[in-house]
């Protein structure tokens, strides 16, 4: 009861910010985005009205997320907001083999995958020693800066932007038993919200076979299921390039709106997530199609810069050696760390436990555009490929001294940035011109058949 | 509505059907090439069956803690059991030796203190923090655990060398003791060398 009544609370929350930011085509896309949008508004706010002097508590934040949730409300019986394709015609496959087979799988992949997060308690060393201990603890202690951080060494972790330690605040605030609940509901919602948005691009059955393959790279499987930093950097990553490419392909300048949200979660869910930020923000600047692209990557990519600052700034004011950066400057070539990078970049993307196919399907979709009748790489394929180089450039900069050598540091963190990419890689191999031919191809196999008599 | 192709600006060149079917199968093949055993076993399916064995036994929460944790929970529950909820521990750092806590995650401060809060968990090493002078308990896992204690008092602890142990130290007493001069001011534990790993 409390855990619907919690998530219920956040969705219509997240419906009032879809409503006012738009780029939702259809309800099933916006019913999840809202669910996401719930949830990173969830935590701004706890955390802006901390920053003004307020506890962290529910009888603070609760009232304000209520004034959202009731204008979600009264959005949701709107007839003019609430119109749209039919459920039926969205769920609607071309064949029962696909419904069966690809709907069977997909239920199977997530029931097995709801079942473990909800039943097998979180024991991930990343996230006891850090996000959900930091969230226990501000759910008792209800100030941002807890008593742990005196003589603990979740400082070293406290430089993580707060959306899972908020997010699992709320959860243990609002007495929900298992902080799995509070990543599992997103992960889902991601989910829901990817089906609704490649169904405007590759048509139902398509739509559904980016999903299964999604959750087939076993890194997508392993990591999506820890109340850890990989499901909000996936879900924003994925929703923060969908909507750059919704607004350029339907010219629709209004979903850059949900972009720059989403690219603000993204800033506010873990400091390498500035790579995507940066990524989408090149992406818009070389696009040629529109001028005024130039501008609009602005218009993105400052409010997620000035929110990750903000939060910069108080790590290092408020939390002390929280704000201590690893950064460094390499600026001269260093042979070693530029094999290492690569080395270990190459290894993880082509590795079938770790991206499983989706290294291979990407180099071909990207071999494929270049080699098209109009060569040259679209905008769904320069995003991930910007934010692999981006990454690379980001690990080389960085300094592993007091911790892992270089090559152990990308052995964690290069491999859960990559993961993220699962999704927009997997859509880029979808939309290139080989990803339309195999679906034409398979597309011919399943068609309605005529009848003969 | 426009198609796919027109919107990225690009098209595939037309292939021969052969060509096409050749192409997926290939695919398929390398697919089938690669460690096909161990890939398999990443796969959801092959967690299921042990799963629902899990689900089925209907193991409680701290069963389930105990399969994934393994040995390091099983100490927390001793810990948590022995303790009050307002005790503050006192550990020896990871880096002090074998300890017999094998594996050692149970005492590393902010894994044990996600199971253990509010419990407060400190290293003997942060004796300038200002909960260290009011520790109520002491765990021992290894001869550096008790080697700073005066012999006088560590004679009267009650543990085992070759297993660990959670005892209640009254460190507010021992300092008041050292103040005092009853206890050498060398009986306190070593401030952690500035260049050891953390």
């Amino acid at each position: 009861m409390m855990v619907a009544l919690a998530l219920g609370l956040l969705w219509l929350a997240g419906w009032s910010v879809t409503g006012m930011t738009g780029g939702a085509a259809n309800r099933v896309e916006r019913a999840g985005l809202a669910l996401l949008f719930g949830y990173g508004l969830l935590s701004l706010l706890m955390f802006l009205l901390h920053l003004a002097g307020f506890p962290i508590a529910p009888h603070v934040y609760v009232p304000a997320l209520a004034i959202f949730a009731l204008d979600g409300a009264r959005r949701l019986t709107r007839r003019r907001e609430s119109a749209g394709p039919s459920l039926r015609s969205i769920f609607a496959f071309p064949h029962p083999v696909v419904s069966l087979a690809g709907g069977g799988i997909l239920l199977f992949l997530l029931a097995v995958i709801t079942a473990r997060c909800l039943y097998l308690p979180n024991t991930i060393y990343d996230s006891i020693t850090g996000f959900d201990l930091l969230g226990k603890v501000i759910a008792k202690e209800e100030v941002f800066r807890v008593s742990l951080f005196d003589y603990s060494g979740i400082a070293r972790r406290g430089i993580y932007p707060p959306f899972v330690a908020l997010t699992l605040a709320w959860g243990y605030q609002a007495s929900i038993p298992s902080s799995m609940m509070m990543m599992i509901a997103p992960l889902l919602a991601f989910l829901l919200w990817l089906f609704g948005f490649a169904r405007r691009y590759l048509g139902g059955t398509s739509a559904l076979g980016l999903l299964i393959l999604a959750l087939l790279s076993p890194d997508f499987y392993t990591w999506c299921q820890l109340p850890a930093t990989q499901v909000p950097v996936m879900a924003f990553g994925a929703l923060f390039f969908g909507y750059i490419l919704a607004a350029g392909w339907d010219r629709a300048p209004r979903a850059l709106l949900s972009a720059a949200l989403a690219g603000l979660f993204l800033a506010w869910s873990r400091p390498d997530a500035i790579v995507f930020i940066a990524a989408g923000g090149l992406g818009l600047l070389t696009y040629r199609r529109d001028p005024n692209f130039g501008l609009r990557a602005l218009a993105i990519v400052v409010p997620a810069l000035l929110l990750f600052g903000l939060w910069q700034f108080y790590a290092a004011r408020v939390l002390g050696e929280a704000g201590a950066s690893r950064m460094i400057l390499v600026p001269f070539w260093d042979a070693e760390r530029v094999r290492i990078t690569i080395r270990q970049g190459l290894r993880f993307l082509f590795h079938p436990l770790a991206m499983g196919f989706t290294g291979y399907a990407f180099l071909l979709a990207i071999a494929s555009q270049l080699i098209s009748r109009r060569p040259g790489l679209g905008l769904e394929a320069r995003l991930p490929l910007a934010t692999l180089g981006l990454y690379w450039i980001l690990f080389y900069q960085t300094d592993p001294v007091g911790q892992d050598p270089l090559a152990g540091l990308m052995a964690t963190s290069y491999r859960r940035g990559i993961t993220a990419l699962v999704v927009p890689m997997w859509f880029a191999c979808l939309v290139s011109p080989v990803g339309v031919r195999a679906r034409r191809t398979l597309g011919a196999l399943f068609a309605p058949r005529a009848r003969s008599d | 509505m426009r198609s796919i192709e027109r919107r990225r600006g690009g098209t595939w060149p037309r292939l021969p059907y052969a060509i096409q079917v050749l192409t997926i199968l290939s695919c398929l093949l390398a697919l089938l090439a690669t460690p096909v055993g161990t890939f398999w076993r990443q796969l959801p399916w092959g967690h299921a069956g042990g799963l629902i064995r899990l689900i089925r036994r209907g193991a409680t929460l701290d069963e389930r803690l105990l399969i994934r944790a393994g040995p390091d929970y099983e100490a927390i529950q001793v810990i948590a059991r022995e303790t009050p909820p307002d005790a503050i521990i006192l550990i020896s750092d990871r880096y002090d030796g074998p300890s017999c806590l094998q594996p050692d995650r149970a005492k590393h401060q902010d894994w044990a203190t996600y199971f253990l809060y509010p419990r407060k968990i400190l290293y003997l090493h942060q004796l300038d923090h200002r909960l260290f002078a009011r520790a109520t308990y002491l765990l021992v896992d290894t001869p550096s655990s008790v080697s700073w204690i005066d012999p006088r008092i560590r004679g009267s602890l009650a543990y085992c060398p070759d297993a660990y142990a959670i005892v209640p130290f009254d460190m507010a007493a021992y300092m008041e003791q050292i103040r005092a001069g009853r206890i050498s001011a060398r009986y306190l534990p070593a401030r952690r060398d500035p260049g050891r790993t953390p």
